[in-house]
């Protein structure tokens, strides 16, 4: 058989054939959480003083009077705001910590399952 | 970039003298700066310069996207393998001062704010924006990477005289309004692929016929030892080779669940092979079935391509990918994720690699490509395609064409 006569759209037609036929789609927990871990650590920030821009002339009015009450108001503010990001820092590195030994049992468990197939 | 697909083959005696110096413009270029569309540039220019054409590179003093504000090489020219490069002072998290004056200038006045945020948090050069605007005029100016300030203010401002190299894949940032502001305004975009365009003509509207497609080269006289690179790592039994970063920019976790789960159901075949930079994480009782070779040098990258059974790219944020390129010449076939359009259109074109959207498809694919009827085959068909479609001097020739018709 000449090296053309073998078509790609025909062994993804076998392998769709194959999987539609087969068993159920396993699914895959701790990949799904280790794609929300950035996000994770990113939403779990609190900012106590998002950036003000001021494009505008009508913006540029809002954001002057925005600094100045935020410079009023900082003191009370910021000790709270500081709390909350230890506790939801906390938070998220307790989880990580979980899904990291939740991957480590996996694995073990993973590579007793193929020892059975090794024998 | 097929034959079908591309602007028609040009011929080196009919290729179109350019009436302008070109300059190449990104915010990180030299010897030791990472990154897939880094790499393109050098190699562009170098294919460029051979081809007679009169080029220089306008960068920052940055190294690259990891290190992006710390000056590491020095401001001013110097030359890189013979190519001349300026380098201006870097600068982050602020606009440059001739965009603060005029926002609506650059389509700033419709963005949101966290467009402009992410537009401050970029690395940029206050000095090359400056000095591009006052010399615009006097030369044609390439664009590379879509997504950051030298690009976005830099195209804008050479308006004419700009062409952009974009190197898009579909990314939540490739549907910011400023996006699509700069595909809407720049004159030229050079795209790497058939599936480029697509999502260009998607996203701004842009007829196809003003988006070439130049595409990239590859080296093709890289030559890896597979047998001597098994015998010195003693490595024997299938091998599946991914080449990369080792995050979720190049989906490797996927990659890694997906193996275990088959390596559980079906013994530990086939072996991953890994290179790249980075730290490795993986648990303990699956180091035993992965080789990491680490950062390796482009002869050992080359030798393990042809050691790999199988080259896996599951990315699915890909313009164009050079690793599926280098698997191909040396003869071995690819596997990607569905979900990049642009891989799994080379692989079409190529007639030499398969992709998988879940485990199940995954799982029947190894199997296909590990069949020696097969495997072999579909690479054989990839190398013919990377001899035919890859080589720097036609690049060269289709850049020429398409900056000067």
């Amino acid at each position: 058989m000449n090296r053309t006569s073998i078509s790609v759209d025909e062994l993804m037609a076998e392998v769709r054939t194959i999987t539609q036929s087969g068993s159920a789609e396993p699914s895959f927990p701790l990949l799904q959480f280790s794609e929300l871990e950035p996000q994770l650590r990113e939403t779990s920030r609190v900012i106590g003083s998002p950036p003000l821009i001021g494009r505008t002339m009508y913006e540029r009015l809002w954001t002057l009077i925005n600094r100045a009450v935020r410079r009023g108001v900082s003191a009370a503010v910021d000790p709270v705001v500081g709390q909350q990001n230890e506790w939801n820092a906390a938070v998220a590195d307790t989880l990580i910590d979980l899904a990291a030994l939740a991957a480590a049992l996996q694995g073990e468990t993973s590579r007793l399952q193929a020892a059975r197939h090794d024998r | 970039m097929t034959a079908s697909s591309r602007e028609p083959a040009v011929q080196a005696d009919v290729t179109p003298a350019l009436d302008m110096p070109v300059t190449i413009v990104l915010p990180w270029y030299g010897p030791d700066t990472a990154g897939g569309a880094e790499a393109h540039a050098r190699q562009l220019v170098q294919a460029l310069q051979q081809a007679g054409v009169e080029v220089e590179v306008w960068t920052t003093t940055a190294r690259d996207a990891r290190t992006p504000l710390a000056p590491y090489y020095p401001v001013g020219w110097s030359t890189v393998d013979g190519i001349p490069v300026r380098r201006f002072p870097a600068t982050c998290g602020h606009l440059p001062p001739l965009v603060r004056r005029a926002p609506a200038r650059f389509g700033l006045d419709k963005c949101s704010i966290h467009e402009w945020h992410l537009l401050e948090s970029l690395a940029s050069s206050d000095e090359l924006l400056a000095t591009l605007e006052a010399e615009r005029l006097s030369r044609r100016w390439v664009f590379f990477l879509y997504a950051f300030p030298t690009t976005f203010f830099g195209a804008q401002l050479a308006g004419d005289h700009a062409a952009l190299i974009p190197c898009l894949h579909d990314e939540p940032y490739a549907r910011y309004m400023t996006t699509r502001h700069l595909l809407c305004s720049v004159p030229l975009i050079m795209a790497n692929s058939r599936a480029e365009v697509q999502l260009i003509q998607q996203i701004s509207g842009r007829p196809t016929t003003r988006c070439p497609i130049v595409g990239e080269g590859i080296d093709l006289t890289a030559q890896g030892d597979g047998l001597a690179f098994r015998r010195a790592h003693g490595l024997a039994g299938p091998l599946l080779f991914f080449m990369g970063r080792r995050d979720h920019t190049k989906n490797f976790p996927l990659l890694l669940a997906y193996l275990e789960r088959r390596w559980a159901e079906h013994g530990p075949q086939p072996q991953l092979l890994v290179a790249g930079a980075g730290q490795l994480h993986v648990p303990p009782a699956l180091r035993p079935w992965i080789y990491d070779l680490g950062f390796v040098s482009e002869a050992e990258k080359y030798s393990a391509y042809a050691a790999a059974d199988i080259f896996c790219m599951p990315s699915v944020l890909e313009s164009y990918s050079l690793v599926v390129m280098e698997a191909w010449l040396h003869g071995t076939p690819a596997l990607v994720h569905a979900d990049c359009a642009v891989t799994v259109d080379h692989c079409r074109q190529a007639n030499a690699g398969l992709w998988f959207r879940s485990y199940r498809e995954f799982d029947a694919c190894l199997d296909r490509l590990l069949d020696s009827r097969v495997g072999p085959r579909l690479g054989q068909n990839g190398r013919d395609f990377v001899l035919r479609e890859c080589r720097w001097e036609d690049v060269a020739h289709r850049f020429i064409h398409a900056l000067n018709p």
